[in-house]
């Protein structure tokens, strides 16, 4: 395990004990063009978001590059992770490597994926929503940006998918949507 | 009452994981309330084989050091109401538990009203098994027809009853009939004759298992499967039913005839 031990982090979860009885709701992670919804309200704001998606995707890119990143240091490891290893840093990740299915990333600030995400990232994993999370190759068993947690629709995403891509927060649901 | 049922076997890469996904679902068919819990923490596969991986928020030793409520970390399951999965942690080691944890995670459990709570123990005979038998009622030990697996079969039933788990139940699973019958695999005497309890259930070796496993769709849903019917059996069984080991020899097909004609001339 990767720990760093200096850091001020010191919350291992979003939410400490949860008050309600039943299990921590996951939310769907939208992709741009898949956009496949089985909570009606995200439907709702679905199609909202459609139209004018382009503007705002610039809009939240140079706002978290802006207000965000600069804030925050960047560690950077290289190498894969593999399962059941995990990298948590006051910060921002990069990453030149794999993250495998079992691995966890877990960043104050933003992470980037120099190669494919295929684990959990938790970027923003102090309630931050303006974080955000990229990718070569965008496959992990759940994003978590900020107090959400998602996870994409069963069998929407397939392995041969190798487009960079980033996910983000827009009205409480996580986006994933292409790097242009 | 609930009643905690231990699934173990010693050596590894025997079928574990896999009869307690297939136990489990087969039992949340027959409309009781079960809990899966995955106690190999640090290589955790049952979320893998039941396709619950995308799921998890909390696990195990979450809920054992207070982190989460039993409730919110147990993770129901897509397919059949009463079904509920308990993950293990990923990035801990079996350190993370102690037996004296689980006996109490085990009780919590049964005051949730769950009708049988499936323990996935890990390979070993160290701290992750000591911790998956703590709160057990009783115990089922799955082995293969092989000299190694049968050994550490009789190995993990002394420590059972050593741990005041007498009588388990055995599951001989992955036979192969036709090499039985040459004489090259152990047969269910053999495997009997030497651990001398009482079988469970018979599971032929399948194709269909591995095909279901990687889809994350335990076979005992699959009608067409020899391997899911035996789980099916072994189910009923469970629930004290008196059910007779099924009929392992395949039916010759056409093909096979031929050959054996051909082999015979």
């Amino acid at each position: 395990m990767i720990t760093f031990e200096q850091d001020p982090y010191q919350t291992p979860r979003t939410s400490p004990v949860t008050e309600t009885e039943e299990a921590p709701e996951i939310g769907l992670t939208q992709t741009g063009a898949l956009m496949e919804t089985i909570i009606e309200e995200a439907e709702a704001k679905a199609e909202e978001e459609a139209a004018p998606e382009a503007t705002e995707e610039t809009d939240v890119e140079g706002r978290a590059l802006n207000a965000f990143c600069k804030e925050h240091m960047a560690y950077f490891h290289k190498g894969n992770l593999r399962s059941g290893m995990s990298l948590e840093y006051d910060g921002t990740i990069v990453i030149l490597g794999d993250v495998n299915p079992g691995a966890q990333v877990k960043a104050t600030g933003n992470i980037l994926v120099l190669g494919a995400l295929k684990g959990i990232a938790h970027a923003g994993c102090l309630g931050e929503p303006e974080a955000y999370v990229f990718a070569l190759n965008m496959n992990p068993i759940q994003l978590r940006i900020g107090e959400l947690i998602t996870r994409f629709p069963d069998g929407e995403r397939s392995k041969s998918l190798k487009n960079p891509e980033y996910a983000y927060v827009e009205d409480g649901i996580v986006y994933v949507s292409a790097f242009e | 009452m609930g009643e905690v049922i231990v699934i173990t076997s010693g050596k590894g890469g025997v079928g574990k994981t896999t009869t307690s996904a297939n136990l489990g679902c087969g039992l949340a068919i027959s409309g009781k309330k079960v809990a899966l819990v995955d106690a190999d923490i640090g290589l955790r596969n049952l979320d893998v084989v039941m396709g619950l991986e995308n799921r998890i928020v909390y696990d195990l030793v979450d809920v054992v050091e207070g982190n989460c409520k039993l409730k919110s970390a147990l993770i129901k399951d897509k397919r059949y109401a009463g079904l509920f999965l308990l993950p293990a942690a990923q990035t801990r080691d079996k350190d993370a538990v102690s037996p004296e944890q689980m006996q109490k995670l085990c009780q919590s459990l049964k005051d949730e009203g769950f009708d049988y709570i499936i323990i996935d123990c890990p390979a070993g005979i160290e701290q992750g098994f000591k911790n998956a038998i703590a709160g057990a009622d009783r115990a089922l030990v799955v082995t293969t027809p092989e000299v190694s697996a049968v050994r550490d079969a009789d190995r993990i039933i002394g420590l059972l009853e050593a741990n005041e788990l007498p009588n388990p139940s055995l599951i001989l699973n992955r036979l192969r009939i036709d090499m039985v019958k040459k004489g090259e695999m152990m047969s269910i005497e053999d495997v009997t004759e030497i651990l001398a309890v009482d079988i469970l259930g018979v599971v032929p070796d399948d194709e269909s298992i591995v095909i279901t496993t990687n889809k994350g769709e335990p076979a005992v849903t699959d009608e067409n499967s020899k391997a899911g019917q035996a789980y099916r059996n072994i189910t009923r069984r469970i629930m004290g039913e008196d059910v007779p080991l099924m009929n392992l020899e395949t039916e010759e097909t056409f093909m096979d005839k031929l050959k054996k004609f051909f082999r015979r001339s």
